[in-house]
């Protein structure tokens, strides 16, 4: 019975890749259509008012048990923002006033789009869908991953009180994560600081932060001027050998390979055929 | 429309390699001022003597900088939303415009306003660990909750109280 169910299961999924493919093929002519969604506000009959902010004619906030919803009536749209209080996304949709179609749809995990942002013209036919994911080679779901495995924090735990954010950096020239989480030591007064490559995973930089400063310091920066401190260090003159003047990184290459050299001496290598073989190589 | 130098990456560009813009924050205050009411006239001439604080719906470039004051005793401060944003942060900066230091030692050179001097919650550079149970509740002070404003400090944020 449990092999059906998950045979069932499996099926099901399957079936909401293929409808995804389906969409992403049509989606190259750029306009296509696709099934109308409309604002209805029937929907939320049942939820209920959210005290905890100011309601207004034109701006509703609701909730029902851990959901989360604020309506906004603007003159020709209407924004509704749907979050939750345990979990960190929030998916935006706005709506045409006067005919209630949708016009975009997006995602966002704490501040920032993720997955396809979707824009849909008067009548509610796609026209534009921009890939919000497409620089991070690194995807979201494989730093949840991350820093779950490495921090024993959950991002997606709106109670565990992290910050994440995301860009592409152009100093950097990669897109970058940057994750903000309770320290170990002083959870209450100090953050932990990770800034992860967006292509590949590695932890470029890691610190930690009071969580509050009069002079805050912003990490990123923070990691550029230690990085271009170090190419000065590399490129400058370091020290003097027998003539030859070497900066930082010359030296220590030199100095390695000296000490490889007096390292194979001492086992007895015969270096003249070293240096044949080396020759023919290059 | 978004766009302009304090645009990065969709965000609000607060700090850069010197630590806090300081244009910021005469940008948003002549922005508004230069706005105008249903009747054409200026926020300048509209508000000539008011507090400002300039709250954004978003994070700054610096994800988890949850606002600050122009400078003390400047009537202008920015705030921005984090995911963790907090009810005291908004109180502590505006009384920072309103002349009040902090109730903690963060200065080598201590100005005037610096009256007593408790622990302070967090890490500072005078401080290696957070004393967050030594420290007060003063809204001056960083601590994990802080709500308290003592009589002296009333006078110095409203001269008008004897």
């Amino acid at each position: 019975m449990r092999n059906k169910l998950l045979l069932l299961y499996l099926l099901a999924i399957c079936n909401c890749v293929s409808q995804t493919r389906t969409t992403t093929e049509k989606t190259t002519n750029h306009i296509k259509k696709n099934e109308m969604q409309y604002f209805n506000i029937e929907l939320y009959k049942d939820w209920e008012i959210d005290p905890r902010w100011p309601q207004r004619e034109d701006r509703k906030f609701l909730k029902k048990e851990n959901e989360r919803l604020s309506l906004s009536f603007y003159k020709d749209k209407i924004h509704v923002e749907r979050s939750s209080i345990l979990n960190t996304y929030t998916k935006t949709t706005v709506y045409d006033k006067k005919t209630s179609v949708l016009r975009i749809s997006l995602m966002e995990f704490y501040q920032f789009s993720i997955g396809i942002h979707k824009t849909y013209d008067e009548k509610g036919l796609l026209i534009k869908e921009v890939d919000n994911d497409k620089p991070y080679i690194f995807t979201l779901q494989r730093l949840i991953e991350k820093i779950k495995n490495e921090h024993s924090v959950d991002l997606e735990d709106r109670t565990q009180k992290s910050i994440v954010s995301r860009h592409v950096n152009k100093e950097l020239g990669k897109p970058i994560y940057e994750v903000y989480i309770r320290s170990k030591e002083y959870p209450d007064t100090e953050r932990d600081y990770f800034l992860i490559d967006g292509i590949t995973g590695e932890t470029l930089f890691k610190s930690s932060y009071p969580t509050r400063s009069a002079k805050p310091k912003t990490p990123v920066y923070e990691y550029i001027n230690a990085l271009k401190e170090k190419t000065t260090q590399d490129n400058s003159y370091y020290k003097s050998y027998k003539g030859k003047h070497y900066t930082k990184k010359e030296w220590n290459v030199f100095e390695e390979e000296w000490h490889r050299k007096e390292k194979e001496q001492k086992n007895g290598r015969n270096f003249f055929w070293d240096n044949i073989f080396n020759k023919i190589n290059e | 429309m978004k766009g302009g130098r304090h645009i990065e990456n969709d965000k609000i560009k607060a700090t850069d390699q010197n630590g806090i813009i300081d244009s910021l924050f005469a940008d948003c205050r002549d922005a508004f001022f230069d706005d105008t009411d249903q009747n054409g006239i200026t926020n300048d001439i509209n508000y000539p003597d008011h507090f400002t604080v300039f709250k954004f719906g978003i994070t700054s470039n610096q994800a988890d900088f949850e606002g600050a004051i122009q400078k003390l005793g400047i009537h202008n401060a920015i705030m921005f939303t984090t995911p963790l944003s907090d009810n005291y942060t908004l109180n502590h900066e505006v009384m920072h415009g309103f002349g009040l230091t902090h109730t903690h030692r963060d200065t080598s050179i201590l100005i005037s306003g610096y009256k007593y001097i408790f622990p302070c919650g967090i890490k500072t550079d005078f401080q290696s660990t957070g004393k967050s149970t030594d420290a007060t509740d003063n809204t001056m002070a960083y601590n994990q909750r802080t709500y308290s404003l003592w009589c002296w400090q009333w006078k110095i944020a409203n001269p008008n109280i004897t």
